[in-house]
């Protein structure tokens, strides 16, 4: 399984990159356009995300979706056949919104797993790199021959590429780790600005957006503290990328960045929690 | 609803499980090794610890400890906290120091320490990089190569004397020098072949060879014999780096060439199968080749009257001088990829993948014990 996974996303894409590397001869650059470009790539699938999220929202704050929820309080078994009868009605699958996210997530952890493989830290990495370079890279551009590649430049900015990222400050006991934070706070900013209302801040979608507001800096922090920092690098262009694309769509939630409770919900739902 | 917030929770721990799968890098390296001057003990570092195993019985040396009732193993640390990591080949003084430096993402500090007691003696302080290969030990100071790419020069009671910028990259393969230690030799990722004074670590001088060089450099007479990632065998002149001669083999060389006095002995990488050299020293000619279904990274054994290597699939190959097979012996499942060692009249070989860390081998290739980490 982890053959066929390297063979089709993470080996094609660690080519890739190196083949960006070997043009720009930087790989914290190369990090920021290849991620840029999967981001691109990826698009559609995000629209299509936001699509089946809106005609859900939508859907939830219908006056015939909160009646149903009222009228089957006591019996759940009622209450999922009406949904699936009103799903059914309007055309709407509640698996439309994960699929896009179930295709993204091979393609997101593919890249993660080809910039670590593309930074080579130990000779134990190198040799897995060196036998999946493909043969046929060279003949795009001789500066993604073997020789030319080897080794590759990981120093970026401040930062060693490679390695977990941290700045020493004089005089303080500690060292702070600035891209972590910097991904903390974007991803922050990114999954506030990106959740849709919901259609009650009491219901479990609105509890749930609050969650993810809440666990993914944290966790994306933590992976930027520990591992090397062209994950970071990843991480923060991803969030960017992310938040621009959200706003060319017109997606872009800007009265949540400062809110601190479940996303503020929009005029037609309030009408539908009321009954 | 239930299974959208399920769906949500499978998805975060599936990122973070595939996502931390892929581990911090610098602990996933092979080990290194190597034997004190009457060859009765093996200093392994491997992971967390750097372990003391008898040559005789490949038994762990024992330490009694304020802390337990009964001796505990003579490891480095006595209690393995996770921050250190260790994978290249120790060195040892003649005054009974180990030094090693931590490979560790999180510990950079190049220790020194007593193996009799394992109290830390000394260390360089952090240098914000992994320490990735051994250090080299002349006469009253110790020469380590760092992840920042510099040499540091300390005497062996921990005093600094210089630090010499020899790289851009990290530094990942251990320094040598010739037989009268007039000269460090160090290589580089890129590139290029140093030689260094002991004195004041200025360089003397440098050449730039055609791709990466992984292997230190062989002390081979007057020559030091290179290989480099596209497989070119470089002999240069010890005093001033000029090119005597320059062969090129099939595949890559990633381990540091052998040699006898007449013959150069070096494994190349091709692809996934190998191919092993004895070149002759003096011209550059290839005298004998074998190819081998497994890769050797790792640098060949030269004793008396054999040459013991070992191959990506497991197998600890000896030859004659003529390149006729003498023994073989394969290691289920392990990779080869640390230079076989000799100690007294054992070779002993340090495997990944294994069930045991080391192996101990008569030079007949009876295998003699074996030694599990408990």
């Amino acid at each position: 399984m982890g053959n066929i996974f390297d063979v089709l996303i993470v080996n094609p894409f660690m080519n890739a990159l190196l083949l960006i590397y070997a043009f720009v001869g930087n790989f914290g650059i190369s990090i920021i356009l290849f991620t840029i470009l999967v981001r691109l790539v990826t698009h559609p699938l995000m629209v299509k995300q936001i699509k089946s999220s809106t005609a859900m929202q939508q859907l939830m704050a219908s006056e015939e979706w909160q009646k149903i929820q009222e009228k089957n309080k006591g019996d759940k078994e009622k209450l999922a056949q009406e949904q699936m009868r009103i799903y059914s009605e309007k055309g709407i699958s509640p698996f439309d919104s994960c699929l896009p996210t179930l295709i993204q997530m091979p393609i997101l952890i593919g890249f993660y797993q080809s910039i670590i493989r593309a930074i080579g830290v130990t000779p134990l990495q190198l040799l897995g790199l060196v036998r999946t370079i493909y043969p046929g890279l060279e003949n795009i551009t001789p500066a993604a021959s073997l020789s030319a590649l080897i080794p590759i430049q990981s120093q970026f900015l401040w930062m060693n590429l490679g390695l977990p990222e941290h700045v020493s400050v004089p005089g303080l006991p500690f060292a702070i780790p600035v891209l972590a934070i910097i991904v903390g706070l974007t991803t922050y900013v990114q999954t506030k600005l990106t959740i849709q209302p919901s259609a009650s801040p009491n219901d479990q979608s609105a509890q749930m957006n609050q969650m993810m507001g809440l666990y993914m800096p944290v966790l994306l922090f933590y992976f930027a503290l520990n591992f090397a920092s062209g994950l970071a690098v990843y991480f923060i262009t991803s969030n960017l990328v992310g938040i621009a694309q959200y706003a060319a769509l017109g997606k872009v939630n800007w009265s949540n960045l400062f809110k601190f409770g479940p996303a503020k919900p929009q005029p037609k739902a309030k009408s539908g929690k009321r009954s | 609803m239930k299974f959208k917030r399920f769906f949500l929770f499978t998805l975060l721990a599936l990122l973070a499980v595939f996502l931390t799968a892929c581990g911090s890098a610098p602990a996933s390296s092979w080990p290194g090794m190597a034997a004190d001057a009457d060859g009765t003990h093996v200093y392994l570092a491997s992971g967390s610890y750097v372990y003391n195993v008898q040559v005789k019985d490949g038994s762990e040396v024992t330490v009694n400890t304020p802390d337990s009732a009964t001796p505990v193993p003579a490891r480095f640390p006595l209690k393995a906290d996770g921050g250190k990591s260790f994978n290249a080949a120790p060195a040892l003084t003649s005054d009974g120091q180990i030094l090693i430096g931590s490979g560790a993402t999180s510990d950079h500090t190049f220790y020194s320490y007593d193996p009799l007691t394992t109290n830390v003696k000394w260390t360089i302080p952090t240098n914000n990089s992994p320490w990735m290969t051994g250090a080299l030990v002349i006469k009253d100071a110790v020469y380590a190569p760092g992840g920042d790419g510099n040499l540091y020069a300390y005497s062996l009671t921990g005093q600094q004397r210089w630090v010499s910028s020899i790289s851009k990259h990290s530094l990942w393969s251990a320094p040598v020098t010739d037989a009268a230690g007039k000269l460090i030799y160090l290589v580089t990722l890129d590139h290029q072949v140093v030689a260094v004074n002991p004195a004041n670590g200025k360089p003397a001088w440098t050449v730039t060879l055609d791709t990466s060089i992984l292997g230190s450099p062989a002390v081979a007479g007057d020559m030091l014999v290179v290989g480099t990632l596209s497989g070119k065998l470089y002999a240069l002149d010890q005093a001033t780096g000029s090119q005597k001669w320059v062969s090129t083999l099939d595949g890559e060389i990633w381990g540091t060439p052998g040699y006898d006095g007449s013959n150069v002995y070096i494994g190349t990488v091709v692809n996934k199968a190998g191919k092993f050299y004895a070149v002759n020293a003096s011209n550059g000619q290839t005298v004998w080749s074998k190819d081998d279904d497994g890769s050797i990274t790792a640098g060949p054994l030269v004793t008396n009257d054999q040459i013991i290597y070992g191959t990506e699939l497991g197998k600890i190959q000896s030859v004659d001088k003529t390149g006729t097979p003498k023994w073989q012996a394969t290691i289920e499942n392990a990779h080869m990829y640390t230079p076989p060692l000799l100690a007294g009249n054992m070779v002993i070989v340090a495997p990944m993948n294994a069930t045991f860390l080391l192996a101990a081998y008569d030079l007949n290739g009876a295998q003699k014990w074996t030694f599990v980490a408990k």
